[in-house]
């Protein structure tokens, strides 16, 4: 077991990459051993994505060695990587999701027939099922993949890897950021049967405590460099994130008393199969978290309330007067902004700059001219730029080329630039690296100080019970529980869900 | 300094290839360099030009209107007919009407249901092709000059008529309605990221819809022109001449996918289509060929401008 564990499989020796301007990967060293699951933190733009990028043989390196099994390989191509048994799951899914469960794993090798060219699907799913077994997941081989949850999707993209590309080396990039509790558990049950094979992880998450859990050995990445590599015995969360950053994270003291002012109220909303019978009050200057697990029915309340999602039955009172919000127009309108969980698919405008990525709203709500006008533009966003200190070269620069947590203080800016009443944040900080995960949450603190009101939703707790002045816990469709002040904690949140 | 200029000029293929196309031809094609021909070019291609502007709004906002065609064939006929029946300013203020109300529909009825608009509007190129035969009865209408409609046309200034004029004038409006005003950078932004749009607040239905009536207005305003000229309109007036502008829209580099270009673009490439037509009926290549030539042209286009991009994007 000893031999078998010290045993390198990968090796990454003084690997350099370079991006016109910047130095994504510095002399970066990185090993890998046979049947661990390697960690690897660092803020967006740290070069973790860009080696991973390099292993799966999406970029080339400039110059360096990588080695596998004690060998010297070259990686020039996707295929290079797959041949090598090195495999990426991806946070978007690349499975084909119209195709049962077992075609989708045996695809490029599907059983045939006694009739040459004929799929013998008897077979087929007979292997599949075999296999899910072995890994104790309880699919039918016959689903059609995108009936699947997120999770299954992802455990069934991981099982092809180790059976059909026959992968010994997985590379996981934020496997949980879609995932419950108990859907993360279970991930782990896999990882540590991968473990059991032989098969080494490399696991990339910004959850430390999740880290902290499964890792065997964790790499902080730093500006391109890796900076340390921690064993087992000598990792814990402020360590981690000390050596990310640099410095310590400071804890905001909360002592909150509930406004007055109730600024909006939502009565007897009903979401069909989501939502019973539901009724909320948001005050002056309070921050609102609402928890709950997935299928708990957040996601469509904060839609419904921003007219993304249809209710049932909705009654709307903004700042005591009764309103409909029928589309996301009705609620910008009235001074309620939303911030989407998915930052590139529905906030960005990827190929547009960061300057017309923070105007949209401020243009019509705010300007409301027929012409444009470039220097009131630029003067916004620059001072957006400095205000939330965006790194960005220039106003014009296009924000596909902005790291994650840039991108997330452009949309912010374009929130703010209308001085809403209400913003309604869907995972404010997700795929946000430490740094800019503290400024944002500095931001709404202060923002709420002013008077602006939040109600806001995470994929992990302990964000919402560090921010929020008061939380909400949903259990499948109904309030199971209501924190306020000092009782907001990370704790009772946690309890309060899963009891239910 | 030496990056920068490479980059102006990878920039700006589609002007060079323009440029090195018109030398070449200058020098090989006899006649081709005159003076005369060049305004021959702008001649023909100022028809397709107009709407391919008016395209370029709706691709921009993310869509495709493939009813053009059948759009110009309806409003010609009506142009005719009402000259016919009644007087100049209906041939004018009819067909105008008949290009917005089918923008209206087209727009309205892709952007509020959220369906593809390629599919709603190649319905709508046989719901307007039926209706524009139904109302002549399948014939040819043959128009009585007035002395003022068929005047329209013949106008000119500098030698250049009075159609590539409005071409000229159009692309300036709708570069500026594109780069300068609110009502442009919404489209962009609905042609960039629609769900995005949606949920900044924009009024997604209300823009794309206008885009679509814009480029119905074009289509008018193009098949009034040619009214002019012809004083006859045929119900297949404009058949295929979707192909042609999104050809133009193609070649000049406006991304199909919605989001990127400019009228700049779209002038460029019908421009360079309209040389290359050209040089084929200078040399007497047979039509069969033109038309071959075409459709190699618009897959040639979208090969290389697909692959252009990729290499950006790594």
């Amino acid at each position: 077991m000893n031999q078998n564990q010290s045993s390198l499989i990968l090796k990454v020796k003084e690997v350099t990459k370079t991006f016109p301007g910047t130095i994504a990967l510095d002399k970066v060293n990185f090993d890998l051993k046979k049947g661990e699951v390697h960690a690897i933190v660092g803020e967006n733009g740290a070069g973790k994505s860009t080696l991973m990028k390099i292993l799966s043989g999406v970029y080339t390196k400039d110059s360096g060695s990588l080695y596998l099994n004690g060998g010297k390989v070259d990686i020039t191509g996707v295929n290079d990587s797959i041949d090598l048994g090195i495999s990426m799951i991806y946070q978007e899914l690349e499975n084909i999701l119209k195709i049962t469960v077992a075609e989708n794993i045996f695809i490029g090798r599907l059983p045939e027939s006694r009739l040459k060219g004929f799929v013998n699907f008897r077979k087929l799913f007979k292997d599949t099922k075999n296999i899910l077994e072995e890994f104790k997941i309880g699919i039918n081989p016959r689903e059609v993949l995108s009936n699947l949850s997120i999770a299954n999707q992802q455990f069934i993209e991981i099982i092809k890897a180790v059976t059909t590309k026959n992968a010994r080396i997985i590379i996981m990039d934020e496997p949980t950021s879609s995932l419950t509790k108990d859907e993360t558990g279970k991930l782990f049950q896999i990882i540590e049967d991968l473990k059991g094979k032989g098969i080494s992880i490399i696991y990339i998450s910004h959850r430390l405590d999740e880290i902290t859990g499964i890792a065997d050995r964790v790499s902080v990445f730093r500006d391109g460099k890796n900076v340390g590599t921690l064993d087992k015995n000598e990792f814990s969360s402020e360590k981690i994130i000390t050596m990310m950053i640099g410095h310590e994270l400071k804890e905001i003291e909360k002592e909150y008393k509930l406004k007055e002012k109730v600024i909006f109220e939502v009565k007897d909303l009903n979401i069909k199969n989501h939502i019973n019978d539901f009724s909320l009050k948001v005050h002056e200057g309070e921050i609102l978290g609402i928890a709950g697990l997935m299928g708990s029915g957040k996601d469509e309340l904060v839609k419904s309330l921003f007219g993304l999602w249809p209710a049932a039955s909705k009654e709307i009172y903004f700042m005591g007067k009764r309103l409909s919000i029928k589309s996301p127009r009705d609620a910008v309108n009235l001074g309620i902004v939303y911030l989407p969980e998915e930052r590139k698919i529905q906030s960005l405008f990827l190929d547009l700059s960061v300057s017309d990525n923070i105007t949209p709203i401020w243009l019509f709500h705010i300007y409301k001219k027929f012409f444009l006008s470039s220097r009131r533009e630029k003067r916004l966003s620059l001072d957006y730029i400095k205000k939330l200190s965006i790194k960005t070269p220039s106003p014009n620069q296009k924000s596909i080329n902005l790291s994650g947590g840039n991108q997330q203080k452009v949309i912010l800016s374009r929130l703010i630039s209308v001085k809403p009443k209400l913003m309604i944040l869907n995972d404010p900080t997700r795929g946000v690296d430490i740094g800019s995960k503290e400024e944002i949450h500095d931001l709404i603190s202060q923002l709420a100080d002013q008077g602006t009101s939040f109600i806001v939703l995470s994929s992990e707790i302990p964000e919402i019970s560090k921010i929020s002045d008061r939380v909400i816990v949903l259990s499948k469709g109904n309030i199971c529980g209501e924190f306020i002040s000092s009782d907001v904690t990370t704790k009772n949140i946690l309890v309060c869900e899963t009891k239910a | 300094m030496k990056e920068k200029t490479l980059y102006i000029l990878k920039s700006q293929t589609n002007i060079i290839i323009l440029v090195v196309l018109v030398a070449i031809l200058s020098l090989t094609i006899p006649n081709f360099g005159q003076v005369a021909n060049f305004i021959n070019i702008l001649k023909s291609i100022a028809f397709i030009s107009i709407i391919s502007c008016g395209m370029t709004l709706v691709v921009i906002g993310g869509g495709l209107d493939l009813s053009v065609g059948s759009t110009f064939s309806l409003c010609a006929i009506l142009s005719i007919v009402m000259l016919n029946r009644y007087n100049t300013v209906l041939a004018i203020i009819v067909p105008i009407a008949a290009g917005i109300i089918v923008g209206i529909i087209n727009g309205y009825i892709s952007s509020r249901f959220n369906l593809s608009s390629i599919i709603v509007t190649l319905g709508m190129l046989s719901v307007i092709g039926g209706f524009t035969y139904f109302i002549v009865n399948g014939g040819t209408q043959v128009g009585v000059p007035n002395g003022t409609f068929e005047k329209i046309s013949k106008l000119s200034v500098f030698r250049i008529p009075i159609y590539v004029w409005v071409f000229i004038f159009l692309a300036i409006l709708f570069e500026i309605l594109l780069k300068k005003t609110t009502f442009g950078r919404n489209l962009v932004l609905i042609g960039t990221n629609p769900e995005a749009a949606k949920i900044v607040g924009i009024n997604t239905t209300l823009i794309r819809t206008i885009s679509f009536v814009i480029c119905g207005f074009s289509v008018s305003i193009a098949a009034i022109l040619l009214s002019s000229r012809l004083v006859t309109a045929a119900p297949s007036a404009g058949a295929g001449y979707e192909f042609d502008v999104i050809t133009a829209l193609v070649i000049g580099g406006v991304s199909l996918t919605g989001g990127k270009g400019n009228i700049y673009n779209t002038i460029i490439g019908a421009i360079l289509l309209g040389v290359i037509i050209n040089a084929l009926q200078l040399t007497n290549v047979p039509f069969a060929f033109q038309a071959i030539t075409k459709g190699l042209l618009i897959i040639l286009a979208i090969t290389l401008d697909t692959r252009a991009r990729r290499n950006i994007e790594n």
